[in-house]
């Protein structure tokens, strides 16, 4: 179109005296400025409760601008580490991987953008909830599903049907190749988990050898704070998971798992270079353990690999303690056990079998033989429960109970006598491990099985882990949850149940042990025979009665320094369970610690 | 493929020998060379109708102790490129100018001397400085080259002085 | 180093500084990718010239020296040739992270880390980049700045230029800049 033009054209310009302008205004600028866009990618925030210091912002950012710095006055919590993501802005390019990967869901970034100082050390900050300007801003980038760095999702183990309950065979199948890499990756290599581990193992070092394909490397990682691989592998209580940082979000890595795929899949010259690495042929010195569980195990490993000739004295037939005669061969087969003796063995340290400290030797000999003792005695004896009937001869116990089934699976004992029905008092992992060997008998023996369990506890606060229950269940456990037992009913010297009543409370108002019951909900589990596993205990046959009064607690374990040094008797030491309470990680990290102890105090003794 | 097209590559097999590959773009074409050979290879090229160098750079294959020459010449009656590489020592790296076949090259050579250190012989100004000035290390876009060594040594990084107490931050003098 | 110079301005440079802040040239000098922004601030989006101030093309006749981002050691050489030349009083804004303490380009061999090693900075703005938004307010901080006496990095310059020349020697070996356009 060919407009005239007229002189008076330029006058048109006058109309945009009544438009609009496109130019903002001052206080759009300066007052309130613009609300940026929903993503985006201001200034961090960092909800610091959430936040669990695990540093994975930190060894993702690009441009090294996150340090993780100590906070001070921030107080220590389990499962996180003292220090704090600090951002240094004249670093940051807010490509926002921080966020993407941030493992607590803490961190996010806000939508504020606008910060001015003449003083650059402002621009080093540690963010909290509040922005950097410590006032309230709106979030603004926050990580979607299609940022998300983290793998959430735990890679699946096959394992046996539940046809399995007719043998022992290993219910967990292990790894592949495939399957561990694929975990191993899954890391974020935090540390989180060495922190709270019992014997602070280097766990994401041997994650890293699994990724890596180098197995030896990983078998050195596990010797360094763990002899007992094999055992550690399959039955750890695994605390390191429940602390893991990807647990926040997801499926924690399965720790347990990878170590045991390491000790499988290790050749026998990766695992012997690794295991055997440190141990050395120079001798300074003898000690004698007493007790050949895992603190005995692990006190003499380590006692090897610092320069000791050590003798560990065991009572039973076989070394390894709970692990030999405790642990139920479908979590534990007997060849894992024997691969870990026996590298213990290779290190060079003796076993004196059959041996009962306190009735074929006394303590006062092994203190005049020995520059050292160490004492790992563990819980060797079950807790009765005292209920009307208890002193029948057919009700058994745990700790005998699963010992004579481990024997009588490696060919060193008669099959146990186990009747067709049979009740179980407790909710502990033991009381599983007995439950389901009883499931397993009876099917062998008469084809069918019938076991009922007593726990005292409700369901949410049962005190075995949760795959127990659920493979428990699977095999045909008869789980009764909140029912206390009251009586063995017993006629014509036969039991024919165990009376039970419904739990109301465990605890009283104090907080004491002292169940309430509903007398108006009342039943009898029926069984021939009553197995209880409602505790373990120790036994102290070898101590005399005056080390008795200076050494045991009121909870009956024994007061130890540090190190596991006893108090009065400087040549004597302690671990494991009647130092801590039963536990395997425990005992193995109690062990570690007492050889240290034994060594510095050998070595410094005047 | 036309005809046109058949026509350099079957002329320069006849000619030299060398056989062009397609690329993994559309008219793409590459063509591995003798650093011996690279020169004349080049010059048939030109005449060849490649009339135009788009660029002219290196590349570092530590592991295998070479430097590639990497030439992209243009056609530009047919659209074609053609990538001609030519493997140099790692130790040694020396290759003849091609200024007398494409002067512009020149640049091209300034900078791959400046970063990787490729010698061309009968080029006057290769070794004259280009974008590095006073540059005082090994060429820094070799793979051995650590950078953040450098900037270390050079640069002074901002340190800071903070201690963060729980919710509150407080600078230390 | 943080600019530590006293304020003892005269009368006459406190009623001068009253005028020169509301009558800024910038020189427009695009040294690193934050320059992006600078289009938007000075064209009628976000117009600075709200605020009296205008861009400038010489350094001779220009306030304020912007630096845009990173700074190549190639690019510093041109820059303190600049500063140098600017009369004084003159006033110098870091842009993002680059100039604080060298933003992603903190492990290159080419750029310089930390500018208040080289140059005295008055103002820094956080961002990479920052938005118009931030420049504005920074430009308005500025200019609070000068009205009260508070930029005095040029007086700091001054005081500590053996301080300052021995860091741009360390890092650049010379400030002369010898390439074949200057021969």
């Amino acid at each position: 179109m060919n407009r005239t033009k007229s002189m008076f054209s330029p006058i048109r310009a006058w109309e945009y005296l009544f438009r609009e302008p496109v130019t903002l205004h001052k206080k759009d600028v300066f007052v309130n400025p613009r609300e940026a866009s929903d993503r985006y990618r201001g200034f961090h925030q960092n909800d610091l409760s959430l936040c669990i210091g695990c540093g994975t912002c930190s060894e993702i950012c690009p441009t090294d601008a996150i340090s993780m710095v100590a906070v001070e006055g921030l107080i220590h919590e389990e499962g996180k580490k003292d220090e704090r993501p600090a951002f240094d802005y004249g670093r940051c390019s807010f490509c926002g991987l921080c966020v993407d990967i941030c493992t607590s869901d803490s961190l996010c970034m806000s939508k504020e953008y606008i910060h001015l100082s003449q003083d650059p050390d402002s621009f080093f900050y540690l963010p909290d909830a509040s922005g950097i300007h410590e006032k309230e801003a709106d979030k603004g980038y926050q990580r979607d599903e299609v940022s998300e760095l983290l793998d959430l999702v735990r890679q699946k183990m096959d394992q046996e049907d539940p046809s399995r309950k007719s043998s022992f065979v290993e219910i967990m199948k292990g790894y592949s190749k495939k399957e561990a890499l694929e975990e191993a990756a899954r890391c974020v290599a935090c540390g989180i988990c060495t922190d709270t581990c019992p014997a602070n193992m280097n766990i994401p070092e041997y994650i890293r050898a699994v990724f890596d394909d180098d197995m030896e490397e990983g078998m050195r990682q596990i010797y360094k704070t763990n002899p007992l691989a094999n055992v550690c592998g399959r039955i750890c209580t695994h605390k390191c998971e429940e602390v893991c940082a990807i647990s926040h979000r997801g499926e924690p890595v399965a720790i347990r798992w990878l170590k045991r795929y390491l000790v499988d899949h290790a050749s026998e010259e990766d695992y012997e270079a690794g295991a055997l690495s440190s141990v050395t042929a120079f001798v300074q010195g003898k000690v004698a353990v007493v007790g050949s569980g895992p603190s005995g195990l692990s006190c003499a490993y380590y006692l090897r690999t610092l320069g000791y000739e050590v003798s560990v004295y065991e009572s039973q037939a076989l070394p390894g303690g709970v692990i030999r005669y405790g642990g139920p061969e479908y979590r534990l087969p007997e060849a894992s056990v024997l691969k870990d003796i026996s590298m213990i063995e290779k290190a060079g340290v003796q076993f004196i079998c059959n041996t009962k400290v306190g009735v074929d030797i006394t303590l006062e000999t092994l203190h005049a033989e020995y520059d050292a003792v160490f004492l790992g005695t563990g819980f060797s004896l079950s807790r009765p429960l005292k209920i009307p009937g208890y002193e029948h001869p057919d009700v058994l116990y745990a700790i005998p109970f699963l010992a004579s089934v481990r024997d009588y699976l490696r060919d060193m004992g008669p099959i146990p006598v186990v009747d067709q029905k049979a009740v179980v008092i407790g909710g502990g992992n033991v009381a599983f491990d007995v439950a389901r060997s009883l499931v397993r008998l009876q099917e062998k023996l008469y084809g069918t099985s019938c076991v009922h369990m007593a726990i005292l506890e409700s369901r949410d606060q049962m005190l075995a882990d949760a795959e127990e229950l659920e493979e428990g269940l699977e095999e045909g456990l008869q789980v009764h949850f909140a029912y206390g037992p009251q009586s063995i009913s017993i006629v014509d010297d036969r039991i024919k149940g165990l009376h039970v009543t419904k739990v109301q409370s465990i605890f009283d108002a104090e907080g004491r042990f002292n169940p309430s019951y509903d007398q108006t909900d009342q039943k009898v589990l029926e069984g021939t025979q009553v197995y209880m596993a409602i505790g373990q205990m120790p036994e102290y046959a070898y101590l005399n009665d005056e080390m008795r009064d200076r050494v045991l607690t009121k909870r009956g374990l024994i007061a130890v320094t540090d190190g596991g040094q006893i108090e009065g008797y400087p040549w004597l030491f302690a671990g494991g369970d009647i130092v801590r309470g039963p536990d395997i990680i425990n005992g193995v990290a109690t062990g570690h610690q007492a050889a240290k102890a034994i060594d510095l105090w050998l070595q410094t003794k005047p | 493929m036309t005809n046109s097209t058949n026509n350099w590559i079957e002329c320069l097999k006849k000619e030299t020998g060398l056989e062009a590959k397609e690329g993994t773009a559309s008219l793409q074409y590459v063509l591995d060379v003798d650093k011996q050979e690279a020169h004349q290879t080049l010059a048939y090229l030109k005449r060849a109708g490649f009339g135009q160098l788009s660029l002219l750079t290196c590349i570092d294959w530590i592991e295998q102790g070479t430097f590639q020459l990497i030439f992209i010449l243009m056609h530009w009656e047919l659209g074609h490129h053609l990538i001609v590489r030519a493997l140099l020592d790692r130790e040694n790296p020396e290759f003849t100018t091609i200024t007398d076949i494409y002067p512009g090259a020149a640049y091209y050579e300034r900078e791959v001397y400046e970063f990787f250190g490729v010698h061309f012989r009968g080029s006057a100004v290769y070794q004259k400085p280009l974008f590095l000035e006073r540059w005082d290390d090994m060429p820094p876009l070799r793979k051995d080259f650590d950078p953040q060594a450098y900037s270390d040594g050079k640069f002074p990084k901002r340190e800071h002085p903070h201690v963060f107490k729980a919710n509150v931050v407080e600078v230390t003098e | 180093m943080q600019v530590t110079t006293k304020n003892d301005r005269s009368l006459w440079e406190v009623i001068g500084d009253y005028f020169r802040a509301n009558s800024i040239w910038m020189k427009w000098y695009c040294t690193g990718c934050g320059a992006i922004e600078m289009p938007p601030t000075m064209t009628s989006r976000f117009d600075m010239e709200q605020l009296g101030m205008g861009p400038m093309a010489t350094p001779r006749q220009a306030d304020v020296l912007l630096i845009t981002g990173y700074l190549s050691t190639k690019t510093l050489r041109r820059v303190i040739y600049s500063y140098e030349q600017m009369q004084d009083p003159k006033y110098v804004v870091g842009f993002g992270s680059c100039t604080l303490n060298g933003g992603i380009y903190y492990d290159s061999y080419a750029t310089i880390n930390q500018l208040d090693q080289y140059l005295p900075v008055d103002l820094y703005i956080a961002g990479c980049m920052p938005r118009p938004e931030a420049i504005m307010n920074s430009f308005a901080t500025l200019i609070e700045m000068i009205k009260k006496g508070e930029a005095r990095g040029w007086k700091h310059y001054q005081e500590n230029y053996d301080w300052y020349k021995a860091n741009q020697m360390d890092s650049l070996g010379e400030v002369i800049i010898h390439d074949e356009f200057h021969e």
